[in-house]
């Protein structure tokens, strides 16, 4: 690993492919869990490579190279949420365990962790599970989403807003979500 | 304020449904704003991730290759070797043919250097396409004969498999103590390869080979490149070209090289009682003829209730990783599971898995055989409508289309709903959602879909987890999310009244795929049905 890195880094192109190959999907998978979109997580991830490759010397092992793309990726972060004016965000442990699968227990722990914010939201009215259900974990438009719960686009835009809102709070008064905006 | 904020919110989760990143004067906000963000992106990370087009890592290779500087990134790397073949073989070519035309020459002061005869004599035994036995490859993924591939030394492995061989090895470094090390200590099970025996590093070489194949390259020769040497057997004819290319990269035949072999996952489930525990086995198998390295995140088995969709049991894979598993071999992990809290139909699926090809110095990714297991969890007695079938007709029209139920038809694992959507043109399967609620509780997706196409109509066939034996009333609503334009986008909503359970004798389950005739029958993913 010490090597690969090493090589990648005097500009083999080879070196450079393999440690992409082996290591972006757990970058990716960290990334993706936090900003929830395909296209941000893709360009995170190159950013992590690219500043790691940067700034790293040499590596002692294939766990710290990958230790070490998480710190990068976890400062990447924080300054991605102080430039987007967003308060900064620290990544609890769990959700690192869950991209990296680093101990299967504390995968184990994420998917707890699922299970307490469907707890979440099992405790919301049901029109508000039903917004957030159809909207954000099917994927319906505001116009598909009002035609099945036979509203106006508007009426729809305003439950869903009280319905995340609800759901923020739940997600506070349950620490699911720190008052800084983790998430 | 507010109507804004709505506004936004919702922008904000139309960016994340299409995966694209939000634009930033949507992000920008006080921190309350940032937790309704961050709230939202919680609850669609109830979602699965949704991965990046499989060729991101080498793209982001490159990308970063130009970011770094490193010359020549425009060129793939696996081409680096075949450039520098190319001129070497440039230059022996217009060596051997100058000495073949000073050969012709009619030498006014005698014999044409002995060289320069040998050289020719090299040249036409390769051109009657008998090249010599026992020819060495390192890392080389060729097309293998049915033969046997033979090992040598002490790190290569090959299996009899479906026409290719990878000849892979890891010259020096960590990967290969890595590997070392871990199939010592990795709690494999061995499997034969299919079709034959497995060529271990050890056996003795020669007595399964054709003689023509028995030829050993001197350990000098092994040696040559640096790492450990394989003996393929000679092709037939045509191949020979293909393997006179030492050196070859694996990812230069890797389309076709590597489209049947991969990690195959097969889960197993003990029994699929009531309330009852039940034992999954998840086996991994590696249908290569290389190593694999499986690599993080932790493979997760998951079991979901098919007709909610919900998550309803995880368990990570007790796997040491990275964990590497030898060509044609197993692992297995077994775990408990605590039973379902309802019946209905299941499915244990393993997600998670990342997977690399060991194949000298590239590594690849490797194709998942990888499907849902699907179990059904059956009903206490009188708990469901078991059998009977309706024909009930309902249908709605709108702007041109038709959406009839013809069929409900109940057994002991299923209630099949049949839909035939109506259209001029429609002559293609469509991109449809149906969902299906038993006297107004909670809607369920199907278990699987069939579409039949012919003849201006769709007639999807849809199985849904037993109907209640109560339920008096069926709510159908299916929503055509794409396909041709003139079948509406918004929901067709339709109510079945369903009556009293009829008398009869049970039915056995229909098979899906079974209709009347179809000129095509597509499944879930809008591909043809295997027969």
């Amino acid at each position: 690993m010490d090597d690969l890195v090493a090589q990648a880094r005097a500009g083999n192109v080879k070196a450079l492919e393999e440690l992409c190959l082996t290591y972006w999907k757990p970058v990716y998978m960290f990334l993706y869990y936090r900003v929830q979109n395909r296209e941000e997580a893709e360009e995170l991830t190159q950013e992590v490579f690219l500043r790691t490759l940067k700034s790293m010397g040499g590596i002692l092992n294939p766990q710290a190279f990958q230790g070490y793309l998480y710190t990068v990726a976890r400062h990447l972060l924080a300054d991605r949420w102080r430039l987007a004016t967003r308060a900064p965000q620290e990544l609890p442990e769990m959700e690192v365990a869950a991209a990296g699968g680093e101990d299967p227990e504390e995968a184990v722990m994420v998917a707890e962790r699922r299970g307490e914010i469907r707890e979440a939201l099992d405790s919301l009215l049901p029109q508000h599970q039903e917004v957030i259900r159809l909207r954000l974990m099917e994927g319906y438009s505001v116009k598909q989403t009002a035609a099945l719960m036979s509203r106006s686009e508007g009426a729809v835009r305003s439950l869903q807003y009280r319905a995340v809102s609800a759901f923020r709070e739940v997600l506070l008064a349950r620490g699911l979500l720190s008052g800084r905006g983790d998430a | 304020m507010m109507p804004d904020r709505e506004e936004d919110l919702s922008r904000y989760i139309d960016y994340l449904n299409q995966e694209r990143k939000p634009l930033q004067s949507v992000e920008d906000g006080p921190g309350d704003w940032q937790e309704l963000l961050a709230a939202a992106r919680l609850a669609k990370s109830m979602r699965p991730p949704v991965m990046p087009e499989p060729d991101f890592p080498r793209q982001m290779a490159g990308r970063l290759a130009r970011l770094l500087g490193i010359p020549g990134q425009n060129t793939r790397s696996i081409w680096g070797p075949w450039r520098w073949l190319g001129g070497a073989a440039a230059v022996i070519t217009i060596v051997l043919l100058s000495w073949h035309v000073l050969a012709q020459v009619n030498w006014p002061f005698g014999e044409p250097p002995r060289v320069a005869m040998q050289a020719q004599e090299n040249l036409q035994a390769g051109s009657q396409g008998e090249p010599p036995a026992g020819r060495e490859y390192d890392q080389a993924r060729v097309p293998a004969p049915a033969g046997e591939v033979k090992a040598q030394g002490g790190e290569a492995t090959a299996a009899q498999g479906k026409g290719t061989a990878d000849a892979g090895t890891v010259a020096g470094g960590g990967l290969a103590r890595q590997r070392e090390a871990q199939e010592a200590a990795a709690p494999e099970v061995e499997t034969p390869a299919e079709g034959g025996p497995v060529a271990g590093a050890n056996q003795a070489e020669g007595a399964a080979l054709e003689p023509e194949t028995r030829a050993t390259p001197s350990p000098r020769e092994q040696k040559s490149l640096g790492s450990v040497a394989m003996v393929l057997p000679q092709p037939q004819g045509q191949q020979a070209e293909k393997l006179e290319r030492p050196g070859t990269s694996s990812r230069s035949l890797e389309t076709k090289a590597i489209q049947a072999p991969g990690l195959r996952v097969e889960i197993s489930l003990d029994r699929a009682a009531l309330q009852q525990p039940g034992r999954f086995t998840v086996r991994l198998a590696n249908t290569t003829s290389g190593g694999l390295s499986l690599t993080f995140p932790t493979p997760i088995l998951v079991i979901k209730e098919v007709g909610s969709g919900e998550a309803v049991w995880k368990a990570a894979l007790a796997l040491n990783l990275p964990f590497l598993l030898g060509a044609g071999k197993e692992v297995a992990v077994a775990t408990t599971w605590p039973g379902p809290e309802r019946p209905g139909w299941y499915t244990a699926s393993v997600v998670g898995i990342s997977a690399t090809a060991i194949g000298g110095e590239a590594t690849d990714t490797v194709p998942l055989q990888n499907q849902p297991m699907e179990f059904f969890v059956p009903y206490p007695p009188g708990k469901i409508r078991a059998a009977g079938e309706l024909q009930p007709a309902v249908r709605a029209s709108r702007e041109g289309a038709t959406v009839t139920v013809e069929k409900v038809s109940f057994t002991p694992d299923s209630a099949l709903v049949r839909l035939a959507v109506q259209a001029a043109g429609l002559n293609t399967p469509l991109d449809l959602q149906v969902t299906a609620a038993w006297d107004g509780g909670q809607a369920e997706s199907p278990r699987q879909v069939v579409q039949e196409v012919g003849n201006g109509s769709v007639r999807i066939s849809a199985w849904f987890n037993p109907a209640p034996a109560t339920a008096g009333r069926l709510h159908l609503v299916a929503v055509v999310k794409g396909g041709p334009a003139d079948i509406d986008s918004q929901p067709w909503s339709l109510d079945v009244p369903l009556g009293v359970e009829p008398a009869g004798s049970e039915k056995p389950p229909e098979q899906p795929a079974n209709g009347s005739v179809p000129q095509e029958v597509y499944g879930n993913d809008g591909q043809p049905a295997p027969e």
